[in-house]
């Protein structure tokens, strides 16, 4: 296990040197030595804080355990690795996780600037002599392999090394600057020597970068931030709102982000880790002036649409709360979508009115539903009374508003009622089981329910996947659940009676492990079997496989996404929580 | 020589291993292919140290599927059903040919199931097609005359064959057509006036609830004429009146000896007439006419090595077995759909033609597809390996050794004179892959497809 | 330009009022000549499918008659919408593509096409068409199926061509239709090109080397052994112009990016290849529109048309045209009255479509009366197995009544 440990160490260091970012606590930041027409910045403010949170956290630790991860320890590209790394420390006389929190102890940031098309990563050492200590063996180590050695050069009296075309670097006191381009790295190093800043404009100074960092908490691990302006300029985001036009499903899930980010100067990111919890969040700035008309049915009128509070049922896997007005999308499509995208939807039209009987499918049903929706899948339990699937599959529902339910309640109890008879009909065409129709009523609620009626030669270990179904309509006042079982309608009718906590997401998203993992679990056999089928295992071994597939949703507790206005900003948020 | 001239009782007299027809390796192959699908190099290794006979005893009676490998299937097989799509049988039925120890009796259920053939396009249900998958493979190598009856009131069979709507007043003529030309007698042993009169036996028979239901109401009590005979035949009794025409030994006969020894052409009657009178001497058990075939001159005679074109079945499940290979099955039921045998969809009541209808520009592209990916899947083990350590593990190194060891084990003709040589030398030995370009190459070869 | 459109507008004027009959002569006879052109190519027919039951009215539309334009209240179209072919019909306007041909007098619309007693049921309306047999009679064999086996070679005949292994080919991932269901051979449904593709980590090396090793003929080889080599020669030389001709295609005409162009995109780069195959089968679904039609309607024309006027400029450039006869049918039309719904129900007679260099463009037979109805729904004059007779017979050179039964003379619907 301390080997084990010691060799993360390495390959985190590894990672550290080769992608990451840092600030300097010194008179100057990063951001202060770049120059202003960086377009992308990204920041570790304490490398030290991270790498131990990483070497002590709990995930990490079950993760180190996989055989995966064994296995990557004894390839031969991880040997070669270690072989390097063994005689650079050898050479320096400490160990890898010591070399690096000396060499970033301040901070640690990559850049790259549009002017000079290079990139820059600087970082501030604990001491200027650990600094120079490390350059000399690195010099030392790199002129073995190099047959002419690194050139030399000098910029205002700094020492700069090239090591190859795309890497150069300088130390100067305890900075260590890497740049691609020489260009950039003078630039740098004016603002380092110059005292008076505002003869060469920086990073730091411009309004953009100075509005982005007032989303910082304090509380991130990284930072980083990039410019919108200059990328919209070379159509760096026409890729995504062409996705959005031409998939509505992309649409309803972001395209209110990709339209905000079509004015926004700028997008932020941030990553929190600590034993509890990863939080990766993104931040779009996005004041009312600049919500469009287009995206009214996503954002809600003056972008005061709110998500409805999430109903909670025994073993939710996920719930996903969200206001979309589907039928406003729905008339606006020939703006938000493509040709293509709006013959499709011209022809489900067609069979969805047909399919509701002759109700228009964008105005009379969708548009009678308010904009606040609600989608929930939970893992289900199963009535002894009743045939037990062979598959178990878990229930799922949709809870709306009405907008109207005095005639809507009616209208909809029809369809309900008429779409069982069409699935009865169709499915006694092939063979399949029919459905028997309940109404009832539950205190003021209203619950049309279908039920597979038994089939009484089915054997207990064939039982169709339709009885993980019993499709329900519940109605109440304004209230409409349309779910795939009639257990998890009635909890749903039930938990909206005590009324959740509102928050003021626009979509608010949480999936939970362990309820997946007892769905899984729950059809364990079935999984076995599938990977006897596809991996060609023995029974034993597929066992085993399945088994380490459910423990890994053991390591995790939940991901929680949400995207929220705060502060003049279009926040989306993702936590993932661990036990 | 010609197949009219073989001498009847030589042909089915047992085969004794002499220098000019030698029990080898080669002629163990054989017998493994024909009876089933494959062998690994082990089983032959064993088979040449036994005898031919013993060894097609062996195959017909002496390999029974342990419990442990029933209750698996039946678990499998449950999941599939529960899927409700009958197609994802197939998956299942090839897993059990690829795994079980018993390769004669799921050869021969595939027989049946072109024989019987009865498609799910048009029953649907997967629990009515794999009852009738367990009905094939309880009576495969049992009493034909069992399986006539069982058959017949086959819930997946009424339904295929609308007998289901086989009423008093309309009687339905599909089935009791197919029984005497397709099951029973073949073409021109009985008369439109007896499919009349034998569909008249079949009224009443129902369906209800996946299970045979007679239904009194709709059933002809009245007088028939079948075959000759005049009485209240019951369907059952008109099976039985079927089975007692002398043809009906004779077809089944035939059908059995063109599966097993060569496509083309039909058996002279001549070399029937032995194993019909066999089977009716045996009550139409047909353990014994299989071993008798199996282990017969004409069988390891040149009338029945290489004469048979392989279904895409014998194809893949062939290569598997023979090399030992494990491999994404779902895929692999697909493929060998896709190649023109789809199991439980047979394509019309004749089943599948076999012989050359099995090979067309279409389906040869898909053969040679089919086995690349299965070969580039990363899944595919051989032995639990890769194809390297498995070939290692038979002091296999070079590609010339590999191209003897797959010619020898996999392909039933060998290769003329040189051509080994040749095409060990269009592979790049220093490629990852060349074992596999190899057996790619090889399996597109012509040669390949014949077993 | 202008001439052709006037020719054709003066030769379907005089077709339009009834066909004559009169020279049914079995011309297949005199023409078995024909078969092949002068380079060695057979003819070949491609059939699209509009299952669910396209709305004929809409697509060849009576823009001027009253009746259309009072019953079909949100539905009609207008004078000013429809591309006009006459002064009585119109094109629907998403079918621009097929006016063009038309006016290259390369389409053949032939009106009020059926059959007696027609039923309302899509699967069962489907059969009738595919196997020209009612419920009451053995259907298990499709017209083009029974086609299909008549064309195959004996098993005797070794190293027979793969077309008379392949007579037709169904692309899609549908079920098959039955009209291709056959006891004698099996028609292959293919969803890609892949499938005609050798596949490996070399392809090439493995087609060299089993060429070289096929082509050296086995001394006393057996039938089985000889017709397998040679089946294996025509399949790797089909894959291998298959493989070129789609090279070269990535560069040529281009198609929509629809199901059906991609269909039709691959029968061309068949008809490319060595296969001698005759028939190619294709269908796109969604006719049914019983609710808010227009949109639907409209936008599963524009997918006909798209991939149709794609795959003609296509095969014009790839000098295939003058062997192609497509033909476009669907199981019923639908009612003259438009429902409550903004849609239409199921109905009976109905145009077809043939297209090709062969065709004698224009409107063939008149439109059925919109008020000598039969329940709400056109009466037919033309039964389909007439047009399924001229296409097999004046077409693919082979007698119609052995395949479609008798009663169905060939209509004067193709030149020569």
């Amino acid at each position: 296990m301390k080997m084990t440990r010691h060799c993360f160490s390495a390959l985190l260091a590894w990672i550290l040197v080769s992608f990451m970012p840092g600030i300097l606590r010194a008179e100057k930041t990063a951001a202060q030595l770049l120059p202003a027409s960086t377009i992308f910045f990204a920041e570790i403010e304490d490398p030290r804080e991270l790498a131990d949170t990483l070497v002590e956290h709990p995930v990490v630790e079950k993760l180190l355990e996989l055989d995966a991860y064994q296995q990557f320890l004894g390839s031969p590209e991880f040997e070669r690795f270690k072989r390097i790394l063994g005689s650079a420390e050898e050479q320096l006389d400490s160990t890898w996780p010591e070399i690096l929190t000396d060499l970033a102890e301040g901070g640690i940031s990559v850049a790259f600037d549009l002017n000079t098309q290079g990139g820059a990563l600087l970082a501030e050492a604990r001491d200027a002599e650990s600094l120079a200590r490390l350059r000399d063996t690195f010099l030392k180590l790199a002129a073995n392999g190099q047959q002419d050695g690194i050139k030399q050069g000098e910029y205002r009296g700094v020492t700069a090394y090239e090591f190859n075309e795309q890497v150069k670097f300088v130390t100067i006191e305890n900075w260590l600057i890497v740049v691609t381009e020489s260009k950039l790295g003078a630039a740098i190093l004016d603002r380092y020597l110059d005292s008076e800043q505002d003869l060469h404009e920086t990073l730091a100074a411009t309004d953009t970068f100075q509005s982005a960092r007032r989303t910082l908490k304090g509380t991130e691990t990284a930072w980083a931030y990039l410019g919108l302006q200059p990328i919209r300029l070379v159509g760096g985001l026409a890729a995504l709102s062409t996705a959005a036009r031409e998939n509505m499903l992309v649409e309803l899930l972001i395209g209110g982000i990709v339209d905000a980010a079509a004015r926004a100067d700028y997008v932020t990111a941030m990553v929190r880790l600590d034993e509890q919890a990863l939080e990766v969040s993104m931040a779009l700035p996005c004041d009312d002036s600049s919500l469009t008309e287009g995206r009214e049915y996503f954002f809600g009128p003056g972008g005061q649409g709110q998500a409805p509070p999430m109903l909670k049922v025994d073993d939710t896997i996920l719930s996903l709360s969200t206001y979309r007005d589907v039928a406003q999308m729905w008339l606006r499509a020939p703006d938000l979508f493509t040709a293509d995208v709006n013959d499709a939807l011209a022809e489900a039209d067609s069979n969805l009115t047909t399919f509701f009987a002759g109700r228009d499918f964008g105005e009379d049903i969708l548009g009678s539903l308010e904009p606040q929706l609600q989608l929930v899948v939970a893992r289900q339990r199963f009535d002894s009374q009743r045939p037990i699937p062979t598959i178990k599959l878990p229930s799922f529902a949709v809870v709306a508003q009405m907008r109207d339910p005095e005639v809507m309640t009616p209208e909809l109890r029809r369809i309900a009622i008429s779409m069982i008879g069409f699935f009865n009909v169709v499915g006694a065409m092939e063979g399949q089981p029919q459905m028997d129709i309940e109404m009832e009523k539950l205190g003021q609620a209203q619950l049309v329910t279908a039920t597979f009626l038994p089939d009484p030669n089915q054997q207990p270990s064939q039982v169709k996947i339709q009885y993980n179904f019993s499709p329900t309509a519940v109605f109440h006042d304004r209230l409409f659940i349309i779910s795939s079982t009639r257990s998890l309608g009635e909890q749903l009718l039930a938990a909206s009676r005590k009324q959740g906590q509102q928050d003021d997401a626009n979509l608010a998203m949480r999936l939970s492990f362990p309820a997946l993992e007892k769905t899984l679990a729950d059809n364990r056999q079935q999984l076995i079997v599938q990977n006897v089928l596809e991996d060609g295992a023995t029974q034993e071994e597929a066992a085993q496989s399945v088994d380490v597939l459910l423990s890994l949703f053991e390591l995790v507790q939940s991901l929680d996404l949400d995207l929220a206005r705060q502060d003049g900003h279009i926040q989306l948020r993702a936590i993932l929580s661990y036990e | 020589m010609d197949i009219m001239q073989v001498d009847p009782e030589w042909g089915w007299a047992p085969y004794r291993p002499s220098p000019e027809t030698p029990w080898n390796r080669q002629a163990a192959a054989h017998l493994y292919r024909r009876a089933g699908f494959g062998a690994t190099a082990v089983e032959l290794d064993e088979a040449v140290a036994g005898s031919p006979g013993e060894l097609a005893r062996q195959l017909v009676f002496g390999r029974p599927e342990p419990d442990t490998f029933r209750q698996l299937m039946r678990g499998m097989v449950d999941s599939m059903i529960a899927t409700g799509d009958a197609s994802r049988l197939a998956a299942a039925w090839l897993y059990r040919m690829l795994q079980t120890p018993d390769q004669l009796q799921e050869k021969i259920t595939l027989f049946w199931h072109g024989h019987f053939a009865t498609s799910a396009e048009k029953v649907q249900d997967p629990i009515m097609m794999q009852q009738q998958n367990d009905l094939l493979r309880n009576n495969a190598t049992g009493s034909f005359q069992e399986m006539v009856q069982s058959i017949s009131s086959d819930p997946a069979m009424l339904i295929y064959l609308d007998s289901a709507s086989n009423r008093k007043i309309h009687p339905n003529e599909n089935f009791s057509r197919e029984l005497m030309e397709l099951f029973c007698l073949g073409e021109g042993h009985y008369s439109e006036e007896d499919i009349r009169e034998l569909a008249r036996c079949f009224t009443g028979w129902e369906v209800k609830n996946r299970r045979f239901r007679f239904n009194r109401y709709q059933h002809d009590f009245g007088s028939k004429t079948v075959l000759g005979k005049t009485a209240r035949f019951t369907g059952e009794q008109a099976v039985e009146q079927v089975l007692e025409q002398p043809s009906a030994a004779r077809f089944i006969a035939a059908r059995l000896v063109n599966y097993l020894l060569f496509d083309e052409p039909v058996v002279p009657a001549l070399l029937v007439e032995p194993l019909a009178a066999q089977l009716r001497a045996d009550d139409f058990q047909l353990g014994p006419t299989l071993q008798r075939i199996l282990s017969s001159n004409l069988f390891h005679s040149p009338f029945s090595r290489q004469r048979k074109i392989r279904s895409p079945v014998e194809l893949m499940v062939g290569m598997l077995r023979t090399l030992e290979m494990t491999v994404n099955v779902n895929e692999l039921a697909t493929g060998i759909q896709e190649i023109g045998q789809g199991l439980f969809f047979p394509p019309n009541v004749n089943g599948w033609e076999g012989g050359r209808s099995w090979i067309n520009s279409s389906t040869l592209l898909g053969r040679a597809n089919l086995v690349y990916r299965v070969l580039a899947d990363e899944k595919t083990r051989f032995a639990g390996g890769s194809l390297e350590e498995y070939l290692a593990g038979h002091q296999v190194s070079t590609l010339a050794q590999a191209v003897d060891w797959f010619v020898d084990h996999l392909l039933a003709i060998d290769l003329a004179p040189g051509r080994r040589e040749e095409i060990s030398g269009t592979i790049d030995s220093s490629q990852p892959d060349s074992y596999r370009q190899l057996l790619h190459t090889l399996a597109t070869l012509p040669e390949f497809q014949i077993c | 330009m202008k001439t052709t459109r006037r020719t054709f507008l003066a030769r379907s004027a005089a077709a339009t009022s009834v066909f004559s009959f009169s020279s049914s002569v079995p011309c297949f006879l005199q023409q078995a000549g024909l078969l092949a052109d002068e380079t060695g190519q057979q003819r070949v027919l491609v059939v699209i499918q509009l299952s669910g039951g396209n709305d004929g009215l809409n697509t060849v539309i009576p823009y001027k008659q009253t009746e259309y334009r009072s019953l079909r209240p949100t539905l009609a179209i207008g004078a000013d919408q429809v591309l006009r072919i006459d002064d009585e019909l119109g094109l629907h306007p998403s079918l621009a593509g097929f006016h063009k041909l038309l006016e290259n007098g390369q389409l053949a619309i032939v009106q009020g096409t059926g059959y007696p007693n027609p039923n309302r049921s899509h699967f069962e309306s489907m059969d009738i068409w595919h196997t020209c047999k009612r419920k009451t009679e053995q259907r298990r064999e499709g017209w083009l199926g029974r086609y299909a086996g008549s064309q195959r070679t004996g098993a005797g005949d070794m190293g027979s061509a793969p077309g008379s292994q392949m007579p037709a080919i169904h692309l899609g991932q549908e079920e098959q239709p039955l009209a291709l269901a056959s006891e004698q051979v099996r028609v292959p449904s293919i969803h890609s090109l892949d499938q005609f593709r050798l596949q490996g980590s070399t392809p090439e090396s493995v087609r060299a080397s089993v060429e070289s090793l096929v082509r050296k003929k086995q001394a006393g080889a057996d039938g089985l052994l000889d017709f397998v080599a040679s089946s294996t020669r025509s399949a790797l030389a089909a894959s291998k112009q298959v493989e070129q001709s789609t090279r070269n295609l990535s560069s040529g005409t281009p198609y929509p990016s629809t199901r059906l162009a991609e269909k039709l995109h691959i029968v061309a780069s068949l008809l490319d290849s060595p296969l001698e195959t005759r028939i190619y089968y294709v269908t796109i679904d969604g006719f049914d529109t019983h609710g808010q039609q227009a949109g639907a309607h409209a936008s599963l024309l524009r997918q006909l048309d798209g991939a149709v006027s794609a795959f003609f400029e296509d095969i014009q450039a790839r000098g295939q045209s003058n062997r192609v006869l497509m033909m476009c049918f669907s199981e019923f039309g639908r009612r003259l009255k438009e429902n409550a719904s903004k849609g239409t129900d199921h109905g009976a007679a109905a145009p077809m479509f043939l297209l090709g260099d062969s065709v004698k463009p224009g409107i063939h037979g008149a439109l059925p009366s919109l008020t000598d109805l039969d329940q709400g729904d056109l009466k037919h004059h033309t039964d389909f197995r007439q047009v399924y007779a001229t296409v097999l017979e004046k077409w693919m050179q082979t007698a119609g009544q052995p395949l479609l039964g008798a009663g169905f003379p060939a209509l004067p619907l193709l030149r020569a």
